[in-house]
């Protein structure tokens, strides 16, 4: 695979999907040691191909390519561990009694009316942007990425996203009555 | 919400594909960093005078010691950092400056000891000394700004470890150059402030990991 990710840091598009289909099942494996979850797996993988995509640059071809990728590996498996350690910190367990949760008066404070979140609500306001504020929104908030991921699978500057994500919000705003 | 699927993604990063420059090897990365660094430090010496005693101090098996000891944590230091930030590296690199921690610890802490047995308990007055580390902090964070943008990458693979050797080797070039120039009374003060800056300086460097992941754009 060395050779080939040389090939990738020449820009070669053909070697890059090469690599990415040989690796792919392999990290699965490795990472699927280590999480349970089958969508925390597939979630790793990802933000392990993110993680190899935005360091390309630091593999040195003449070294072995395994421990290089390996290490991304390891450590967006214990972000990942961390992260549900820390989520799990947070969460409280439901009330065994549900009828009392969502009877009680707290549930059903109508003197301040959320804003209208309907999906269909979203869409219309959605459809409103223009086509990059949209994929930054979809990119940066609905699939909650970081703006280095968002610019690599984008294919756009994070200065551009920033800007979009930006332009987008004051848009939703308006189109919910939020000054 | 709809995630993205692994095939989506792969389809994305093919299609970005940009060529790339290779990083340049640690070794080099750390001579570059440790020469323009000194430059550095070196002009801001240059610019304030050395001290005039300073070859008669240099010569003195203490002072000397000490200088010769933050050099080598310096330039050790800087060589782990650029060995750690790497994913093929193993993370041991860390364990190259302690040699020149330790003798620079170690220095520091006989010191006190000589102090306290010649002049007992009074002998280990230490006074304070902000302007000290107020002068460390100041000079490091040209040289850490240059190391951050030169090993940005690391925010993807030791963020922390990363961090914390950069800023020892930043603050152990920064009491070197300190130790050029800086008149006082009491040696072991020079010494103990000096130690007591960079080891603060690096705890701080480990606080502010997860900045550092941010603004890399690792998070």
């Amino acid at each position: 695979m060395a050779g080939l990710m040389a090939r990738v840091q020449s820009g070669d598009r053909e070697a890059y999907r090469t690599l990415l289909d040989r690796l792919i099942p392999w990290l699965r494996r490795v990472v699927g040691r280590r999480l349970n979850r089958i969508e925390d797996v597939e979630d790793t993988v990802q933000e392990v191909l993110v993680s190899l995509h935005a360091i390309r640059h630091t593999y040195d071809p003449k070294r072995a390519f395994q421990p290089w990728v390996m290490t991304l590996a390891q450590r967006r498996i214990a972000d990942r561990m961390r992260k549900n350690y820390q989520l799990m910190n947070r969460e409280s367990p439901l009330p065994t009694d549900l009828g009392d949760a969502f009877s009680s008066s707290a549930a059903n404070d109508d003197t301040n009316p959320a804003i209208d979140l309907e999906p269909a609500a979203l869409t219309r306001a959605m459809t409103n942007l223009s086509p990059r504020q949209r994929q930054a929104v979809e990119l940066l908030r609905m699939q909650e990425m970081s703006l280095k991921e968002a610019a690599a699978v984008s294919g756009r500057t994070e200065a551009s996203l920033k800007v979009a994500m930006h332009r987008a919000l004051t848009s939703l705003r308006r189109a919910f009555g939020v000054s | 919400m709809n995630r993205m699927s692994t095939d989506e993604i792969v389809d994305h990063l093919t299609a970005g594909l940009k060529p790339v420059k290779r990083t340049i090897s640690p070794i080099l990365g750390a001579v570059l960093w440790l020469t323009a660094s000194t430059a550095f430090i070196g002009a801001l010496v240059w610019h304030h005078g050395m001290r005039p005693d300073i070859g008669r101090l240099l010569g003195d098996t203490g002072y000397g010691t000490l200088f010769a000891a933050s050099v080598a944590t310096a330039a050790l230091g800087a060589l782990a950092t650029f060995m750690v930030s790497l994913p093929d590296r193993t993370s041991r690199w860390a364990l190259l400056p302690v040699p020149g921690l330790a003798l620079w610890l170690g220095g520091t802490g006989i010191g006190c000891y000589s102090d306290w047995v010649s002049a007992g308990p009074d002998g280990l007055v230490l006074g304070t000394s902000f302007s000290c580390m107020g002068w460390i902090t100041a000079v490091s964070l040209p040289p850490v700004a240059l190391l951050f943008v030169m090993i940005r990458h690391a925010a993807f693979v030791r963020p922390r470890l990363t961090l914390c050797l950069g800023m020892l080797s930043t603050a152990a070039l920064a009491s070197a150059g300190l130790m050029m120039f800086h008149e006082m009374d009491a040696t072991l003060m020079i010494f103990v402030w000096h130690t007591l800056a960079a080891l603060v300086l690096t705890g701080l460097a480990g606080i502010g990991a997860p900045i550092f992941r941010r603004v890399a754009g690792a998070n």
